[in-house]
């Protein structure tokens, strides 16, 4: 009789056992898809105000082509046509492919009024060394700057470029503001 | 025999892994100490234009000292060679070796210039205040506008011009405030095309001849208007060589000695050079290695500093970067 009890005892701890695994697992696996379908609270930014343009976005980043490019705040630019971001500092006044400051080309030039040009960044051709941004800052307003685009960003927890900025210019921000742009009033 | 044993074999290859991944950690540079790794092509690099002939450098520095100011804006010499610089919302006046005299509290100020009674003209953000000598508030004139942005202001003697770089225009009133009229807008019946200002730098002066110069920055020259608002003639021209003007917008700022000649300073490559009223480069008063370290970030490099020339022909400068007064005198003192 006893024999009997704890051999029962045994088949139940067994047929429990598996159904308590079963539940785990598909609770292992729901929460793994909420976390995974969760949107994260903060995202990983430049603080223009410290970034140094050093370079170190165009190489750090996990990704094949950086997450980081360089973005032109409009409002703030001086719209010049000796762009100090755009041409190699000696040149003369030739908008010819030997007088482009950027290495890639991914900056374009177009005409809006006589004497005033505006620029814009191509995303694909900006690798984020930085050069435009410093020549921008040196000679005129600052208005080329670099910051992290989300839409290529995949935020990782320990961002590779964050650890290798020598500035500690990157930070992370909440998601309802995922850029630090710059305006008139950081200018004036 | 011939045969390599299975358990060597993947012995051998554990330890290169390891040795492999241990070099990794070690050698692989997270930390960004070592720089991108991008070519010379990548960098931005201004240094062989920071280099000037040292025989065209024919002042020195002879006196320098802190004004004590987190946010030193710009400077005006008074007739009596008193200095007084704005910053942190205040107007802080010096003896001409630097000796503190007075402080004016003044709110945010743009520029400023001293009359010969010791009246002091301040452009603020929307107005222009008076204060007299005592620092006592003696007017506010009317709101400049939304989009005003002062920058320069000029007195003669029943005259004050403010440059205003958000019109793009020259504000001429008289000493009580009235509205005379506006210089500088597009006239193409004149030829006049316009001041085209990228940037908060809008310089003005009056030269002894009566002649109101005045920096055309996005042009990167300086133009000589009558005050009844004619343009008489203009030199200047864009280049990094220390003849011409850098950048996109210079001079920032410029003033004006008492033989006609103009002292002028850039941003970008921070350097000072006297012309003669043709346009001619006399001399260097300071090149970008006399007035900068050569650890600055660039981005202070934009920063506009300030001239002013006294009584006694010393060039009064006001490093925006260092926040300090540098005075230069001719060397041979000709």
């Amino acid at each position: 009789m006893a024999e009997q009890k704890t051999s029962l005892d045994r088949r139940r701890f067994f047929g429990q056992g598996l159904w308590g695994a079963c539940f785990a697992g598909i609770g292992t696996a729901a929460g793994f898809l909420l976390g995974k379908t969760k949107k994260p609270e903060t995202l990983w930014q430049i603080d223009p105000s410290k970034c140094i343009a050093c370079g170190n976005c165009a190489t750090y980043c996990v990704l094949e082509h950086s997450a980081v490019k360089c973005v032109q705040a409009y409002a703030i630019c001086g719209y010049c046509d000796f762009c100090p971001g755009y041409l190699e500092p000696g040149a003369r006044l030739s908008t010819g492919a030997e007088n482009e400051l950027c290495p890639t080309g991914a900056i374009e030039r177009n005409f809006i009024e006589d004497p005033y040009y505006e620029y814009n960044i191509i995303e694909d051709k900006c690798i984020a060394c930085g050069k435009c941004v410093k020549a921008c800052e040196a000679f005129g307003n600052g208005s080329l700057f670099l910051q992290v685009r989300h839409d290529r960003c995949v935020n990782c927890n320990e961002c590779a470029i964050a650890a290798a900025c020598p500035a500690d210019a990157f930070v992370r921000v909440p998601v309802e503001h995922p850029y630090l742009l710059k305006g008139v009033k950081d200018h004036a | 025999m011939g045969k390599i044993d299975a358990g060597i074999l993947i012995g051998v290859i554990i330890a290169v892994a390891a040795i492999a991944g241990l070099s990794a950690i070690v050698f692989w540079d997270t930390t960004g100490r070592t720089g991108s790794g991008l070519s010379k092509d990548y960098s931005y690099d201004i240094e062989q234009f920071t280099k000037v002939d040292p025989a065209l450098i024919r002042y020195k520095q002879t006196i320098q000292f802190d004004t004590g100011l987190v946010e030193a804006r710009n400077l005006a010499v008074a007739p009596d060679d008193r200095i007084y610089i704005a910053g942190d919302e205040q107007i802080r006046i010096f003896s001409s070796n630097g000796r503190p005299a007075g402080v004016i509290a003044s709110g945010h100020v743009n520029c400023l210039a001293i009359d010969t009674d010791g009246t002091v003209y301040a452009g603020r953000v929307r107005d222009v205040a008076v204060f007299q000598s005592n620092g006592d508030l003696l007017a506010k004139w009317p709101d400049l506008g939304d989009h005003a942005v002062p920058t320069s202001i000029a007195l003669t003697d029943k005259d004050v011009f403010l440059a205003d770089a958000g019109n793009r225009v020259i504000l001429h009133y008289d000493k009580q405030g009235q509205k005379l009229g506006e210089i500088g807008h597009k006239d193409p019946d004149k030829e006049i095309d316009g001041f085209i200002i990228p940037s908060g730098y809008f310089d003005l002066s009056v030269a002894p001849d009566g002649k109101l110069w005045v920096a055309n920055t996005g042009k990167l020259r300086m133009e000589a208007w009558s005050v009844t608002g004619e343009r008489l003639f203009w030199w200047g021209r864009h280049g990094n060589e220390i003849e011409a003007f850098c950048g996109c917008c210079n001079p920032t700022n410029f003033t004006i000695l008492p033989d006609g000649n103009s002292i002028t300073v850039e941003k970008g490559l921070i350097r000072i050079k006297e012309y003669d009223p043709d346009g001619n480069l006399i001399a260097v008063v300071a090149g970008p290695q006399q007035l900068v370290d050569p650890e600055t970030a660039t981005k202070d490099l934009s920063r506009g500093f300030d001239l002013a020339v006294d009584a006694k022909h010393r060039i009064i400068v006001l490093d925006t970067i260092k926040n300090r007064i540098r005075i230069f005198e001719k060397k041979d003192n000709s």
